[in-house]
């Protein structure tokens, strides 16, 4: 069974469509990149899937169930949680704060997951009373996925992680990515125009490109198909 | 000396008196963002809440725990119906809690008429220093507003509800990714706002002639407390902000009658807030 299924969606701004006819399918504990330039959908998708903007057609089944109608609050509860472009960490909280509301936020009932947040991401583990805006822009990233795994994720949405990031941090994330991919059986969905990132993650890309998707297949499959050498320059 | 501890102490109570009247606005402007003109008349429906009970026999503690409710499900209608369609728009819900206002008054004139009422000082007594007094009641009063703005700031600051509460503030689309019901815990902000001003104005209906502008009174001095103590400061900010607007108007009442006294306040709140524009807590 799959866990995440878009049928043909669209979506867009007002009268602007951004989204015409997406459709796709992940796996449990699969990664997907999603690869494209800045303004052909990657973000709307994203949103879209989340839950904080309406379909305008096409349906989204997550874990065997519709969510097209769905709240986003209802959404994260049933397991799908998002990691916003620009982190989104809430910045007069503590660190600690912040990954607690990862864990509270729909209801406080689980585990948790601290230890393990921690043992991924050491640095948290040493500033957790400092304020979270105070943190610098990796370790931010660090927070947001950290609290994204505090919520008991089956999938986790991903927007442009490395916006903002020092290259060494990009990659030590990505690796850390990839081991809560295979430990926790967590599947990803990242959305990001730094390829040797997405590359580093996924087996399995799509290309945006005017809302549509372009090129699907693996990472040797899309790299070499010819969207990619014309729109991202490989 | 006794003059001086005097004034100190009725500074510290009218302090009070302004932090209570001024939290339930500390809580929806403050932590929600709604600037909500319809305070003075949720005081107001507190107090007449406390009257029309008591005149009816019931005792007057249960009273204004029965106005507090009243007037936060009053506050929960109104977020239900009308506010929560407004929230990131802020002249709306100015004009909407305004026009609260304005029917709230009207139909307290149509329902009790004008004239003023009285709610009987359940503790009338006072302790009696040489010449100094210390009131029974509003001594009693300055300790529940005290505890009620502390026991807020143990809610903000050491439980889960808090973190909630205050993530929601700072990010609320993030907060629901997260999973939080965002409309819910909106609705409970403005609910707790609206029944503090209603216990606000049920305490102190003993204090003032009730009639349908009590609220009034306090409204604008409400804003003042909020904005000069610095927004979303609600434990720390109220309390300074109360102390500058309502403290030092009774000490400049020492040397001037109660308008010069007030005008002095509120120009020297205009000051503050000339260089700390974001109140004098805020973080800059």
């Amino acid at each position: 069974m799959m866990l995440l299924e878009l049928k043909e969606i669209h979506a867009g701004y007002g009268p602007v469509p951004v989204l015409r006819g997406v459709s796709l399918q992940l796996g449990e504990g699969e990664i997907l990149g999603v690869l494209g330039r800045n303004g052909m959908g990657k973000t709307t998708l994203i949103r879209c899937i989340a839950g904080t903007l309406p379909l305008t057609q096409g349906s989204i089944h997550f874990a065997g169930q519709e969510i097209t109608r769905l709240a986003p609050h209802e959404r994260a509860q049933l397991g799908l949680t998002t990691v916003v472009q620009g982190r989104g960490v809430f910045p007069r909280l503590s660190v600690w704060e912040n990954l607690e509301m990862g864990r509270i936020a729909a209801g406080g009932g689980k585990r948790s997951r601290l230890d393990e947040v921690i043992g991924y991401f050491p640095r948290l583990g040493e500033r957790l009373r400092q304020p979270a805006g105070t943190l610098s822009g990796g370790e931010q990233q660090m927070l947001a996925i950290g609290r994204a795994l505090m919520t008991h994720p089956k999938l986790i949405l991903l927007d442009e992680p490395s916006d903002g990031i020092m290259p060494i941090l990009v990659h030590q994330i990505a690796e850390i990515l990839l081991q809560i991919n295979r430990r926790e059986g967590v599947a990803i969905v990242i959305v990001e125009q730094n390829v040797p990132m997405v590359f580093a993650l996924t087996d399995r890309c799509v290309i945006l490109e005017k809302g549509r998707v372009v090129a699907e297949g693996t990472r040797e499959q899309v790299s070499q198909s010819a969207v990619m050498r014309e729109y991202l320059a490989i | 000396m006794q003059t001086a501890l005097s004034v100190l102490v009725d500074s510290m109570l009218i302090t009070f008196v302004f932090a209570l009247a001024a939290l339930g606005l500390a809580i929806i402007f403050g932590l929600m963002g709604v600037i909500n003109m319809g305070h003075g008349a949720m005081l107001t429906l507190g107090a007449y809440f406390t009257w029309f009970a008591t005149t009816k026999g019931v005792p007057f503690v249960a009273a204004v725990l029965l106005a507090a409710a009243g007037v936060g499900l009053i506050g929960l209608l109104l977020e239900h119906f009308i506010i929560r369609h407004f929230y990131d728009r802020p002249f709306e819900t100015l004009l909407l809690t305004w026009g609260f206002f304005l029917i709230s008054t009207e139909l307290i004139k149509i329902a009790f008429g004008t004239d003023l009422r009285t709610v009987t000082n359940p503790l009338p007594g006072a302790a009696h220093f040489g010449s100094f007094v210390l009131p029974a009641y509003q001594s009693v009063v300055a300790l529940i507003s005290l505890a009620l703005i502390v026991g807020l700031g143990v809610m903000l600051y050491r439980t889960g509800l808090g973190i909630k509460i205050r993530a929601l503030v700072q990010n609320a689309e993030v907060a629901s990714l997260l999973g939080l019901n965002v409309a819910r815990a909106y609705k409970l902000v403005f609910v707790a706002g609206s029944a503090a001003a209603g216990l606000a104005g049920a305490l102190i209906s003993p204090m003032l002639s009730v009639d349908p502008y009590i609220g009034n009174i306090f409204l604008v001095r409400s804003f003042f407390v909020v904005i000069v103590g610095g927004i979303g400061q609600v434990l720390g900010g109220t309390l300074v902000g109360s102390f500058l607007i309502g403290g030092s108007e009774t000490f400049f009442a020492l040397f001037s009658g109660q308008v010069v006294a007030q005008t002095i306040v509120f120009m020297l709140a205009i000051l503050v807030l000339r260089f700390r524009p974001a109140g004098v807590l805020r973080a800059q």
